[in-house]
């Protein structure tokens, strides 16, 4: 039967870059099943409600702070080493629509530990609604996106082996919610050492997945980082919540100084 | 961000090259949810208390002594061919501090775990556990081969998984592994054999979630829930009795 071809459109091409750098890495998932019936409470009380998203991303960035695995990253060449960096920095996949599908806009969150759950939030938030034009990271994949595969994968390779730079491009930890579309994948193919997803919330518990690059760390390890971040969700960033908090800059001028 | 370059650990090396070996294999997991309320009841009344891991282990090598799929290797040179043993060897990771970190080390136990007591295999896996680094010879050579330069274990690495006689010396014909202990549970746990078996967490309903991550050249995923199932019956009949005999 005759069909049509169709062209990789660039956020397909981005993706496809993605994952074959994602495949090479042996990544190993672990999972907890976390309480945190007294976070949503408190949640639910707040008068500016930061998103699960800011509060998952400060709580890995709290672990982090003492767990220095948490903060390396294994690279290839010229041989391998790994490479450790002072501080977390987050990246989180904010969907935009962009040329009639969806295109994901990497958002860099440079140490969350030492920020404000409401000015993730409002990075999320201006990252989530700012013209696409304002957004410097999406910009440069869509760039990226339109060159030749050999010279995108060429370009990537570079940045991944790059210990300065890799940072600037993809973080210490990935983060993606698909919470609230009810599922979560089993397995993550992603190039980040450490890359958290969570499944629904349901009777006060989420399922919190940490996929790691078993290279740089062992599962009990993660495992241990996971139960840390169910004890930091329930005693700093409870405390966090419960002081409600005053606004202290806008989402435009969080992003930029985020970035 | 400027920050520090760190030198691969030797146990960190080790684990990479048997990553790299892993990536290679097409391992698909499947699942079961397995009732041991049974097992946990008889193993709190017991004097000496048999591991976990030591159970999963023999009950593991008690299914494939039925099953001559999980005693078999897919061998990739000089040409595609399986190779079947006689009998199993078991791995299992034993994390070590060494040298100021916590490495994670294979440690085969010796003989096959179906023809041991669930307390011979216990003082093994706690001797790995406690003695000396150097003490343990297992360990001491994988030091010493972590010394060698890449291309040097890789080609070493290589070599042995192609010759049928000496793969399942070096790593073994199953691995069992397990973060339960930690309060969390791993859905796809990589390592370079046919079968890898993991455990989670005890659930409240006296259940565990085991998980087979299996080389899908070796054997189909039907066949492998059906050693599901059969592990759950050897767990209960046959371990069940021995840990019974125990107290």
């Amino acid at each position: 039967m005759r069909g049509r071809a169709v062209k990789l459109s660039l956020r397909r091409r981005t993706v496809a870059d993605f994952l074959y750098f994602g495949k090479k890495i042996p990544a190993v998932p672990v999972e907890r099943l976390m309480g945190i019936s007294a976070v949503q409470t408190a949640l639910a009380r707040c008068a500016a409600r930061p998103r699960w998203s800011a509060i998952f991303t400060k709580a890995f960035a709290l672990v982090a702070r003492d767990i220095p695995e948490l903060r390396r990253a294994h690279l290839s060449f010229p041989f391998p080493h790994l490479y450790e960096y002072p501080v977390s920095v987050g990246n989180l996949a904010i969907e935009r629509d962009f040329a009639g599908e969806t295109a994901v806009s990497p958002l860099l969150i440079k140490d969350p530990a030492a920020r404000s759950l409401m000015d993730i939030t409002r990075a999320i938030d201006y990252a989530k609604s700012a013209p696409l034009t304002e957004l410097s990271r999406l910009r440069a994949t869509l760039a990226v996106a339109r060159l030749p595969w050999p010279l995108r994968r060429g370009i990537y390779a570079m940045i991944l082996n790059s210990g300065r730079h890799r940072i600037n491009y993809l973080g210490t930890f990935g983060l993606s919610t698909f919470g609230p579309y009810g599922a979560s994948p089993m397995r993550a193919i992603s190039p980040f050492t450490s890359f958290l997803t969570c499944g629904p919330f349901e009777d006060g518990k989420v399922n919190l997945r940490g996929t790691f690059d078993h290279r740089v760390l062992d599962g009990t390890l993660m495992a241990r980082t996971l139960a840390q971040i169910e004890q930091a969700l329930n005693t700093t960033i409870l405390d966090e919540l419960k002081t409600d908090e005053v606004p202290s800059q806008s989402g435009r001028r969080a992003i930029r100084f985020l970035h | 961000m400027r920050g520090r370059a760190i030198r691969l650990s030797r146990p960190r090396r080790i684990i990479a090259d048997l990553l790299h070996f892993a990536l290679r294999m097409p391992l698909v997991p499947v699942e079961r949810r397995i009732d041991i309320s049974r097992l946990k009841a008889a193993l709190a009344q017991s004097a000496k208390r048999p591991l976990w891991s030591a159970i999963f282990l023999k009950g593991f090598a008690l299914v494939a002594r039925e099953m001559p799929e999980l005693r078999q290797a897919y061998l990739s040179l000089p040409w595609p061919r399986l190779y079947e043993y006689p009998s199993s060897i078991g791995i299992i990771g034993i994390e070590r501090q060494f040298e100021g970190e916590i490495g994670l080390f294979p440690f085969r136990i010796v003989n096959d775990p179906a023809a041991q007591t669930l307390l011979e295999i216990t003082e093994q896996i706690q001797r790995a556990k406690d003695a000396p680094l150097d003490e343990v010879k297992q360990f001491r050579r994988m030091l010493a081969f972590a010394r060698l330069p890449r291309f040097v274990r890789r080609a070493t690495w290589l070599a042995g998984l192609n010759v049928g006689r000496q793969r399942a010396n070096y790593f073994g014909t199953f691995c069992v592994t397990t973060v339960g202990p930690s309060g969390a549970s791993t859905m796809h746990p990589l390592a370079p054999v046919t079968a890898t078996v993991g455990y989670g967490l005890f659930l409240d309903d006296g259940r565990t979630d085991v998980r087979i991550v299996f080389d899908h050249r070796v054997l189909d995923g039907a066949r492998m829930a059906r050693s599901l199932v059969r592990l759950e019956e050897m767990l209960n009949v046959q371990i069940l009795d021995e840990i019974r005999a125990i107290a």
